[in-house]
Parts: C-alpha cells; sequence; structure tokens
C-alpha cells in the first residue's frame, strides 16, 4: 500500500478538477436550494397553523362545563427532520381529540396544502441524495476505470509495483471525498437553512439525527461509487460503461421500486373504506338496541328541560326536573359501559383495517429489501422519526394509554355521574321545572362556570432514536461490492 | 442516396444488443402494465357502479315526496378512465369524489381504494415507458452516432462519397426514430391485444381516437429526445463527452427543472389555507347570523303555516348562508386549481414535464381530470338547483321556500311525487378526442416547435463541423 496516497491523491485532484464535477456541484446546489428553501417555508407554515390551532383548541378545551364536554386536544408538532426525510410525516394525521365520545384517532387538521400540488412530491434532502447524487456518482465514477484502460494509462500505472487492491481502494476512496462534498454541500445549505429560521428550533438530539441521516447519505453513495467502479473495471470502452450504469441505476431507483410497488397495489388487495363504515354502523346498531333495551328497563317519566341534549348518552341537562334527571344518571350508568364496550369494539375493528393495509406495505417492501435506495429512505425515515411505525403505530399506542389514563381521570373525580351531564346538584333538583326560581333558569340556561381540570393528565410525546437496520445494511452492501469489486478488477485486463 | 443510408442505419441498431435487450424489456413492461391496469380499473369501477347504484336507490325512494328529494346527498364519483393505461397520472392518489345537494358542493375527497401507508410510486403506464426507458434508449442510440463515427474515421469515409451532410443527418434521425418506433408500435399493439382478451376495458372509438392523437404525441416526444441526443453528439468530439452532456441533459430536463419550478411556483402563487378560508367562513357565517336583514329565531308554531315575515328572513339567512359558504369554498379551490395550473404551465418549459402532462390530459387523469369532474360537478348542482326550483314552482300548494334547512322549511315547499326518470342525474362526460385536441394543440405545437429548432441546429452544427 505503499503508493496507495499518490494513487489517492493524483485521483482526488483529477476529479475535483473535472467539469464533470463542476457541474455535479452547480446542479447540486441549485436543486438544493430550491427544495430546501421551499421545505423550510412550509414547515415555517405549517408550525404556526400548529401553534394557532393549538392555542384555539386548548382555549376551547378550557372552557368545559361538564364532564361529557371535556377533552384534551393533542396536536402533533411539525418535525423539523421532515424536511431532510418526509416519510410518511405529513401523510399521518397530525390532531387527535381526547374525549369520551371520540376514539383517540389522529386526524389531518389544517396544515395540509394544496392537495393538486402533490402530483409531483417535492424533493426532500434524502431525495436529493437518492436520486440527484447517486445519478452523478454513477456520472462521475463510471469511466474512471475504462476510461484509464481506452487511454492506455492503466497500463503505465501496473508498469510500476502497485497492486491492483491499491489502486481500486485509491480510486474508490478518492472518488467517496470528491462526492462527499456535494453531499456535505447538500446538508449544510439544509443546516444553515434551518438555524437562520427563526421559527425553527433544533435540540441537541435532533442534531445528532442530522449526523446520522449523513452517514446513512454517506453510505448510500459509497455502494452507488462502488457499483459504478466494479462496472468501470469490468466493461470496456467507457461510454459503454456509463451506459451500463446507467441502465443499473434507472433499473435500481426507478424502474424495479416503481414496478414492484405498482403490481403489489394491484394484486394485494386492501379492504374498501365502505366496509369498514358498514361494519362500524353494524356495531353501532347492535349498541343502540342493548341502549334502547335499558330506556325500557327504566321508567320514564314527564320532560321538562332547559339547555339539554340526549343520543344514546345523556350529554347535557343543565336544568330539567327531577325524575328525567334522575333517570338520565340511571341510564347512563348502565349505558356508559355499553358505549366504552363498544368503542373498544370499533378500535379493534379499525386497528384490523388498517393491519390490512400495513400488509399490502409489507408485502411491497419485502421484494425491495436488498436496494439501497429502499434502505436509503427506510432508513432515513427511521431516524427522522417520520417512519409509520413511530408516525402511526407509536403514537396510537401512546394516544390509548392517554385516552385511558383520561378517563380514569374523570371516574376519580365522579366525572360519569352526575357531573357528566350538568352542573346541577343532586340537593338542587326540582320536582316540576316550574318550581325553579328565575335566578336559577337564568343561571342554568347560560351556565358558563368551566370546570377546575388544573390537574387533568397531559399528554407527552417525545420522538426516540433510534439506529436503524437498514444502516447496516448499507455497511454491508458496502462490504460486499468492495470485495465484488477489487475481485473482478483482479481478474480484469488492464489493456 | 439517402434510402440506402436511412436502410443502413436502421439494420445497424436492429441487430444490436442493446435494441433487442430494450424490446424485451419495453414489451414485458407493456405487458405488465396490460395486466394491472385492467385489474385495477375493474376494481375501481365497481366501486364506481356501487356508488351509482346507491344514489340512484336513494333518489328512488325519495322521489314520492319533493321534500325528501330537495335534501338528498348524493355521492359523485369520476369513473376510472377507459385509457387510464396511457397516463395514471396518480389516479391512485389523487381524490375523485365529491358529496352534492341542490344547495352544497363538498370539497373533493377520496373514494376509491388508498392506503397512506403504501410507499408513493410511479404507475408503469406507456407515458412513464415513453418518458424514462425510451429516453434512455435514445441516449444509448444517439450520443455516439456521429462523434463515434468520427473518432473511428467512418464519418470521414462516407463523407468521401458523393453525399451531401445534410442527407446523413436525416438518414441517422430518421433511421433512430424508425428504430425506436418498432418497440414502440409492437409494445402498444400487444398492449391492446391483452386488453381486448381480457375484456375488462371496453374501448370505444373515442378511447381509438384518443390513443393515435398520444402515438402522434409520443412520436414526436421520441424525435425531440433523438434530435436532442444527435445535436449532443454533433457537437461533441468524444463518445464519453457526449454521452455525459446527454446524462446532464436528461438530468435536468426530466429531474431538475420540474421539480425546480413545480417547488417554486408555491411560493410565486400563494393560497390561504385550509385554517384561514375555514375561520373565514365561520366569520361570514356569524356576521349573517348577525345582520339585520335576516331572522335567526324559529318558533314551532309557524311549521305548516304561511310563511310570515320572519320566516322568510329565516328562509333568506339560509339562502344566504349557503350562497357565502358556495362562493367562499369555490373561490378557495379555484384558487388551488389556479396554483396548480401555473405549476404545470411552468414545469412546460422541460418537454418532458410537457409530455408528462400531455398524457394526463389525453387519459383524463390527474389534475386535469379531477378540474373536469369537479366543473362538471359544479354544474350539475346548478342544474339540479334549477330543476327542483322550476318544479317547485309548478305545485299551487307550496309556498316555494327551497330552503337549506330540512327540519323546518319541509313544510314551506312542494310536497308532491315526481318521476324517477325526470330527475336530472350526475353522469361525468368523459374527454373527447376532438376536445383534447384542442386542449392540447399549443403543447403539441411546442413538441413540434422543439423538434424543427432542435433539428435546424443539429443540422447547422453538424453541416459546419470537422469530420476529422
Amino acid at each position: 500500500m505503499k503508493n496507495f496516497k499518490t494513487l489517492l491523491l493524483n485521483e482526488f485532484m483529477q476529479q475535483i478538477h473535472s467539469f464533470r464535477f463542476v457541474l455535479t456541484l452547480f446542479v447540486t446546489f441549485v436543486v438544493t436550494v430550491v427544495c430546501v428553501y421551499v421545505q423550510v417555508v412550509d414547515f415555517a407554515d405549517r408550525q404556526q397553523t400548529y401553534q394557532a390551532e393549538q392555542t384555539k383548541a386548548i382555549d376551547k378545551s378550557k372552557q368545559a362545563r361538564i364532564y361529557s364536554e371535556f377533552n384534551v386536544p393533542v396536536f402533533i408538532k411539525p418535525n423539523p427532520l421532515s424536511i431532510f426525510s418526509r416519510g410518511f410525516d405529513e401523510k399521518a394525521g397530525n390532531y387527535a381529540n381526547i374525549s369520551v365520545f371520540e376514539l383517540p384517532e389522529l386526524k389531518s387538521s389544517s396544515q395540509k396544502s394544496n392537495p393538486f400540488m402533490e402530483i409531483l412530491e417535492n424533493f426532500d434532502v434524502i431525495n436529493i441524495v437518492e436520486i440527484i447524487l447517486s445519478l452523478l456518482a454513477l456520472f462521475i465514477v463510471g469511466d474512471v476505470i475504462s476510461g484509464e484502460r481506452e487511454n492506455e494509462t492503466l497500463k503505465l500505472v501496473f508498469s510500476n509495483q502497485v497492486s491492483r487492491t491499491e489502486y481500486f481502494l485509491a480510486k474508490y476512496v478518492g472518488s467517496l471525498i470528491t462526492l462527499v462534498i456535494p453531499l456535505l454541500m447538500v446538508f449544510l445549505i439544509t443546516s444553515l437553512f434551518i438555524t437562520f429560521h427563526p421559527l425553527i428550533m433544533l435540540t441537541g438530539l435532533q442534531w445528532l439525527k442530522i449526523l446520522l441521516l449523513f452517514f446513512s447519505g454517506f453510505c448510500y453513495l459509497s455502494v452507488f461509487i462502488l457499483i459504478g467502479l466494479t462496472i468501470s473495471a469490468r466493461v470496456f470502452p467507457a461510454a459503454k460503461a456509463i451506459i451500463v450504469c446507467l441502465v443499473v441505476w434507472i433499473t435500481t431507483v426507478n424502474i424495479y421500486p416503481n414496478l414492484v410497488n405498482y403490481t403489489v397495489s394491484s394484486l394485494v388487495k386492501i379492504p374498501e373504506t365502505h366496509q369498514l363504515t358498514a361494519e362500524i354502523k353494524q356495531l353501532n346498531d347492535e349498541m343502540q338496541k342493548k341502549i334502547d333495551e335499558n330506556e325500557k328497563e327504566v321508567p320514564s317519566g314527564p320532560v321538562t328541560c332547559s339547555n339539554c341534549s340526549f343520543g344514546p348518552i345523556t350529554s347535557m341537562i343543565f336544568l330539567g326536573n327531577k325524575d328525567f334527571v334522575l333517570r338520565a344518571e340511571k341510564l347512563n350508568a348502565l349505558n356508559l359501559p355499553i358505549h366504552f364496550e363498544y368503542q373498544g369494539k370499533i378500535n379493534a375493528e379499525k386497528k384490523q383495517f388498517k393491519q390490512q393495509l400495513f400488509h399490502q406495505q409489507k408485502t411491497g417492501s419485502y421484494f425491495l429489501q436488498l436496494l439501497p435506495n429502499f434502505q436509503l429512505y427506510n432508513g432515513s425515515s427511521i431516524i427522522a422519526s417520520t417512519d409509520f411505525k413511530s408516525r402511526d403505530i407509536v403514537l396510537h399506542n401512546s394516544l390509548e394509554i392517554f385516552r385511558s389514563n383520561t378517563m380514569d381521570y374523570i371516574k376519580s373525580k365522579d366525572g360519569f355521574g352526575f357531573k357528566f351531564f350538568t352542573p346541577m346538584k343532586p340537593e338542587q333538583l326540582r320536582n316540576d321545572f316550574n318550581d325553579y326560581t328565575k335566578e336559577e333558569k337564568d343561571l342554568y340556561s347560560n351556565y358558563k362556570q368551566p370546570l377546575d381540570i388544573s390537574d387533568a393528565p397531559q399528554f407527552y410525546f417525545k420522538y426516540k432514536l433510534k439506529i436503524p437496520v437498514d444502516i447496516l445494511f448499507l455497511v454491508v452492501l458496502n462490504a460486499i461490492f468492495i470485495s465484488l469489486g477489487i475481485r473482478i478488477f483482479t481478474h480484469a485486463r488492464v489493456h | 442516396m439517402i434510402k440506402y443510408l436511412y436502410i443502413k442505419e436502421i439494420r445497424q441498431y436492429l441487430y444490436s444488443g442493446k435494441i433487442i435487450f430494450a424490446t424485451a424489456v419495453i414489451l414485458s413492461l407493456f405487458i405488465i402494465n396490460a395486466l394491472v391496469c385492467q385489474r385495477n380499473y375493474a376494481q375501481v369501477n365497481e366501486l364506481y357502479n356501487q356508488e351509482k347504484l346507491t344514489n340512484q336507490e336513494n333518489i328512488r325512494r325519495s322521489c314520492s315526496s319533493f321534500s325528501d328529494l330537495v335534501f338528498i346527498d348524493q355521492q359523485s364519483v369520476k369513473p376510472p378512465s377507459h385509457i387510464a393505461f396511457i397516463c395514471d397520472a396518480s389516479a391512485n392518489k389523487l381524490d375523485d369524489a365529491v358529496t352534492v345537494n341542490a344547495f352544497r358542493l363538498s370539497s373533493l375527497e377520496k373514494l376509491g381504494p388508498d392506503n397512506p401507508y403504501f410507499s408513493s410510486f410511479t404507475a408503469i403506464d406507456w407515458t412513464n415507458i415513453i418518458l424514462i426507458v425510451f429516453s434512455f434508449l435514445s441516449i444509448s442510440l444517439c450520443y455516439n452516432a456521429f462523434c463515434g463515427e468520427r473518432m473511428e474515421g467512418t464519418l470521414k469515409l462516407l463523407l468521401s462519397n458523393f453525399v451531401s451532410r445534410w442527407k446523413v443527418f436525416i438518414a441517422k434521425y430518421l433511421g433512430i426514430l424508425s428504430v425506436l418506433a418498432i418497440p414502440l408500435l409492437v409494445g402498444i399493439l400487444i398492449h391492446l391485444l391483452v386488453i381486448r382478451i381480457g375484456g375488462k376495458i371496453e374501448l370505444d372509438l373515442n378511447d381509438y381516437w384518443l390513443i393515435l392523437l398520444f402515438l402522434i404525441s409520443s412520436v414526436l416526444f421520441i424525435s425531440v429526445n433523438v434530435l436532442l441526443f444527435l445535436f449532443i453528439s454533433t457537437a461533441t468530439s468524444r463518445p464519453v463527452i457526449s454521452l455525459s452532456i446527454c446524462l446532464i441533459s436528461w438530468l435536468l430536463l426530466q429531474v431538475v427543472i420540474p421539480q425546480i419550478f413545480w417547488t417554486s411556483s408555491k411560493m410565486m402563487i400563494k393560497i390561504p389555507t385550509f385554517s384561514q378560508v375555514s375561520s373565514e367562513d365561520q366569520k361570514q357565517s356569524e356576521s349573517l347570523w348577525k345582520s339585520p336583514d335576516y331572522y335567526g329565531g324559529w318558533n314551532g308554531a309557524w311549521a305548516g303555516k304561511a310563511p310570515n315575515e320572519n320566516v322568510l328572513k329565516r328562509a333568506a339567512l339560509m339562502n344566504a348562508l349557503d350562497a357565502s359558504n358556495n362562493q367562499i369554498w369555490g373561490d378557495y379551490t379555484q384558487k388551488l386549481f389556479r396554483q396548480t395550473n401555473f405549476a404545470i404551465n411552468l414545469c412546460k418549459i422541460s418537454p418532458y414535464s410537457l409530455y408528462g402532462f400531455l398524457g394526463a390530459t389525453i387519459s383524463d387523469n390527474g389534475f386535469t381530470g379531477l378540474k373536469n369532474f369537479y366543473t362538471q360537478s359544479e354544474n350539475y348542482r346548478k342544474i339540479l338547483y334549477k330543476f327542483l326550483i322550476e318544479k317547485d314552482k309548478a305545485d299551487p300548494k307550496s309556498y316555494h321556500l327551497v330552503v337549506n334547512e330540512s327540519w323546518s322549511f319541509k313544510g314551506f315547499m312542494s310536497n308532491s311525487s315526481l318521476k324517477f326518470e325526470e330527475f336530472p342525474y350526475f353522469e361525468y362526460k368523459r374527454l373527447s378526442a376532438v376536445k383534447a385536441f384542442t386542449e392540447l394543440k399549443w403543447d403539441i405545437f411546442i413538441i413540434i416547435f422543439w423538434s424543427m429548432v432542435l433539428f435546424s441546429i443539429g443540422l447547422i452544427v453538424f453541416v459546419r463541423s470537422d469530420v476529422r
């Protein structure tokens, strides 16, 4: 390895002085500046909308007067790492309302921009690395060895005491250092945009994740450099080597993944939403039947009330005659457990529906496991916590636990009894509606006194740092291609 | 002589390994597309027919009472395109339905199968096969067409005979174009044959005209590719340099320029957020409720009697609320359309994007198809409203208050029955070949213009170049 340094320096200097490298830098710079600028502005818009909506929803939730009105709005803060790897972040919902009547589901609030503009996906940082830098890597290294063979300089090099392994490694490291420059530029430009934006603040953990994202991009580019060098070592002349590189790139990055997803989307059927709607309707009808039976069991009397609302569960009687209010309490005591039981069943149906959707996603990914671009995409979204597991499954589980805690809290406050639907105390009830004084009628028809919910549980969720196995795959791919490249080059002709 | 050169070019390429390999890949992709698109079409069409039947059933049931019919919500669904195989244009990602009644039209919504957990992909449709595979094939055939021959010295030999340069250029151009047209035509024919055998998609005459229009546009697009890469080959001295420039040009035109223009158009045309529009709608609604011109109260005793002044004022309030809602959300949708249109037009600077959007328009998919569908749904709502008002006017027993509040105004409008056949249905009008041509004439003109410019530049550069 005594000539390694000389070969490496020679390769590096040759590459950075080439027109192709300047062109690569220029293209990367323009694409990065435009795409990242728009991503950052988009993110800032989402952040502002998130803050405005969260404040509005929290203010509204503080006005709950009875426990049926009690709710905890949960907004998922936009993730700044989605600028690097969008993943599933924008597709997943960002808002859930935790209350007695709603399931803890993530819905999309209004942070979404023009849906028609999704026809063409905007590039995030990882897309720039995945598509543009990988092509430019092949473009730069495609003729590195075959070009020297064509110019007959390879013969001259090996007339000295240079081993083929040493030569191949020098070419590889030289090209890698050259291509790290545009990669570094992409990450630096993005980091600068983020740092100088007043609305975006990154934590230490997020900076660490950005470093990991950089490492994934580095491993990915390295795989493509090795693919290019291996082809260049085997194929002659240089132009033919670049053509083969092109075929490999277009198959790996475009045709094969799209073909797999296109075919899987058609062959692996997913259930239709209206099937789920029909099943939910059936469960609701079943629940209604049980509630109707309870209604029959509890005798009813005259109904006079003001500011009241009743459905399967009586949710609001601000003023009513005693028998009516007491009957509502009895019925709620019978119906609320049924309501929770059926909510559980509906939740299970929805989970099963989701499982079938995941099945399609998993089937597609089985066929893409070995592709470096799939590993980069998957690994980056896991690092950035924008993958569907972090954004949907984990978050949904946390919301379920939080809802259960919230229901326990209501229970601890005796919120499923009288306080669930009325601010009145049992002793204040009158047998006849007309027995209420004018002051009482005025007070309860415009009742505004909010509940004291200062000790209510708060939702807390933090994305953890995960090191995806996909990065390990990329490292293994690198090792495989280094061995393969050296082996092929050792057996290749130099003239 | 030109004929001889042309035949020589075709023979040279036809026997090359890369053409045989590429043809095999292209034919496989066409066959896969034919099989997958039939399945997709059958699945979406079934859903569409189900929705159509449900709508008709609801209408049939409500025909006995006019006042029930007025408040029926219909789910209008965009039928799947017969020729979605030309260009899927993210049809699986985009919305495909609206809920419509006589008074309001909902925002666009998604009804067809959609899996948000599945990574988005580009369908392997005709447009994408041509955009990706054919453009790469053009590069591999053209990059050394002139510079390769120049380097090997065969160009010098050829021109030492009495052959004019323009003849050589035209023969090369036509030769490569013909070689590329063979897998295209064979692929399309096999695709149509598979569809015919499958029997799930029935193509009519209009569809065949649209396919022909697409075919002509595709040949023109391939011609732009060939001329661009031939021009690069004439202007460069070594095949490696020519190939590098071809590759960079492809990357710029196919990926970089569309991405930059598409992304930056978001910044050039700003639209309000959904949240801002919702707030505006809410504010407008609150101000109407408080307006002294209207009356928001209701007394149960008014039901069934001739409408008094307060009822009329409440009816006016409801109408004003509808008008305001339709105005605000209609304007918002138009703004979304304008931003998208602007982005599309900007991207058409690149012939690659232009061709992609051309494919989407011909197959009546993507943004253009969705915009057509929304416009037709909007018109249908107006027709339906007009029809119901006229029917109500014809009933002497009605107080003629067809107002969007079912619990209070049912008694103030006609209650007679209606013939099911009379009711106007929503039928999506598919894009006709004539309309498609009218919409696309400028796009086709631009492709022809690109061809002519590249042809002229390529020819001039070749005529003036040194063949040694």
